[in-house]
């Protein structure tokens, strides 16, 4: 898009120039297509680019004049994770298991996006099936991170949260299970919000965790995402789990003032482990939001510190019971066997999942078997409710808790390849939110001296997305206003 | 230093889940979940006395749609990704030895 600020084009400000004739729904998506080429071959965010389709849809749209003046996305660029399904697109979950399947349907999520008058692009990079922190994962390579292409993006969603913050397009789909969401984003420098577990239908996202997954927003701006999840959010007749509550108007919501609201943050949790900058950089965004005149004071989750472990039980557990449907059988790999169909089977998913998956889905058949489902499932799940129990305790005198996004800013590609545990400390901050089904939001809060992005992560009550996005808003733009770069 | 799976675990839980490793591969997996397992054991120490291990609070205000008949995906659209397949069936190797 012509930044003549030097800023790409926010989601909002596209919509408005379509829907007012100054720009054509074909322009911001070619543009888009040509920002994407010119990024692409030094951070590879995209899994598929579906160029020709994307005009089409977008000729479509300009062509229509009467329907652009009440779409909400009209003519805003989009990617969506390789993991939501896009029919007549092929998606991949970043897996050689799925690398030449096509679905013959839309994920809810991707076809309200387009009923809103957003214009799909491409497919974005993910580990495969969406495990991981660092995009490292997938079968088709890593994606590097914009500002420091030496490190990772962060993962699982690291193609989305690297093409929104390359500039290329200014909202992205992704999925978040135990932070695949938020972590890339505080990695990238972008938003990243989770909404509450069945806020958004989960129909068309290819099931990791069935119980942690949700499909969540990668943009530039919290008013950016804000719009992105009036589009997608609400109940679905195709998914059971996805709430029947009313969607508020999230864009309203952003104008409230944030004065008085109170943020609790659990200081004993935020000592460990944690970088020293970010700690820093989380320290003087508490400083900015008691400016803002919010009530920021001390908390309590007792648990949280499980909250690693307990997820890499739970999330491996459902894990191995879902990717069982990989067999051979009506989609996907078929490799060659020995003739057998146990053998067939057991070629197949040797061929087709990478190593992550495989250390996965042995942890998570483990956990299920019979006389250690009790020691590690059951136990995880409980000690879950607990996790649970003490956001609640807290919610009862705070309506927001503040954690950092994740421990370190972005880290070097390959730095962690050979330590799962390692690897799995990425999500400290992010999967406790996501055990109890709590939304989450990172924003952007500063930068390491190296330049690297870090983020503030805010977990919100059950549903309460608006003001999630209202403090963000709020932060964001105070931020801004002050102007001192903090 | 965690203690490695005992090989034969890794065995019996390998077939489970229907993989096949090499036994170099089985080596590193055992080494890998004995790690991974002794950074889960963490959670044993957690008192979780009268604390149910269900997570039926996940799912708020589900929507239950009307048992209604509908079109389903149509017989070539559902084959149209199988590996294999013939006449509106998928083909998998036979299951039961020829009589």
């Amino acid at each position: 898009m012509p930044p003549e600020s030097g800023r790409p084009l926010t989601a909002l400000a596209i919509r408005n120039a379509v829907r007012a004739g100054r720009l054509t729904a074909a322009q911001a998506c070619r543009a888009a297509l040509d920002a994407i080429d010119v990024h692409e071959p030094r951070i590879h965010a995209y899994i598929s680019i579906c160029a020709d389709r994307a005009m089409e849809a977008a000729h479509r749209l300009d062509a229509d004049p009467a329907r652009v003046a009440r779409l909400p996305l009209a003519g805003v660029p989009v990617a969506i994770k390789d993991n939501l399904c896009t029919a007549g697109l092929r998606t991949t979950a970043g897996s050689r298991m799925l690398e030449a399947f096509v679905p013959p349907y839309d994920a809810t999520a991707v076809r309200r996006l387009e009923e809103a008058g957003a214009i799909i692009v491409g497919k974005t990079n993910c580990d495969e099936f969406a495990m991981g922190a660092s995009t490292e994962y997938s079968a088709f390579g890593p994606t590097r991170n914009p500002v420091d292409p030496s490190r990772t993006p962060g993962g699982s969603s690291g193609g989305s949260a690297a093409t929104v913050a390359s500039g290329a397009l200014p909202i992205a789909l992704g999925s978040d299970t135990g932070g695949s969401v938020r972590q890339p984003a505080s990695f990238c420098g972008v938003v990243g919000l989770k909404p509450t577990y069945g806020r958004v239908s989960r129909y068309g996202l290819i099931a990791f965790a069935s119980s942690l997954d949700q499909v969540g927003v990668l943009a530039g701006t919290a008013e950016d995402a804000a719009l992105a999840l009036q589009a997608i959010a609400g109940a679905d007749a195709a998914d059971a789990t996805a709430a029947g509550r009313p969607v508020p108007d999230y864009a309203a919501a952003l104008e409230h003032p944030v004065a008085g609201l109170r943020v609790g943050v659990p200081r004993a949790l935020v000592a460990d482990e944690v970088d020293e900058e970010v700690r820093d950089r989380f320290d003087r965004a508490c400083e900015a939001l008691r400016a803002f005149g919010l009530d920021v004071r001390d908390v309590s989750l007792p648990h949280a510190r499980h909250a690693v472990p307990v997820y890499h039980l739970v999330a491996s557990a459902e894990a191995s019971a879902n990717l069982a449907r990989y067999d051979g059988v009506r989609y996907g790999l078929r490799a060659p066997h020995d003739g057998s169909v146990i053998g067939m089977n057991a070629a197949t998913r040797d061929a087709g999942f990478g190593r992550e998956l495989k250390r996965r889905i042995m942890l998570g058949t483990y956990a299920l078997s019979a006389g250690y489902y009790e020691a590690y499932y059951a136990r995880g799940q409980r000690v879950r409710a607990l996790i649970r129990a003490d956001f609640e305790a807290a919610f009862r005198e705070v309506d927001f808790v503040a954690l950092p996004t994740a421990p370190t800013p972005a880290f070097r590609l390959g730095e962690r390849l050979d330590n799962p545990v390692q690897m799995y400390l990425a999500d400290l901050f992010t999967a406790g939110p996501s055990l109890a089904g709590l939304p989450a939001i990172s924003i952007p809060c500063g930068e390491t001296r190296e330049g690297l992005p870090v983020g503030l992560q805010l977990v919100g009550r059950m549903f309460d997305e608006a003001g999630l996005l209202r403090v963000a808003h709020a932060f964001e733009t105070g931020a801004a206003g002050r102007n001192d770069g903090a | 230093m965690s203690e490695a799976l005992p090989e034969r675990e890794v065995e019996r839980i390998a077939r489970l889940a229907r993989l096949a490793p090499t036994p170099a591969e089985r080596r590193q997996l055992a080494e890998e979940l004995g790690q991974i397992l002794a950074f889960a054991a963490a959670v044993a120490s957690v008192d979780t006395s009268g604390v149910e291990p269900g997570a039926d609070w996940l799912v708020q205000e589900p929507l239950e749609r009307p048992d209604e008949p509908r079109p389903s995906l149509a017989t070539g659209a559902a084959l149209a990704n199988a590996p294999e397949q013939a006449d509106g069936l998928v083909l998998v190797p036979r299951v039961r030895p020829r009589d």
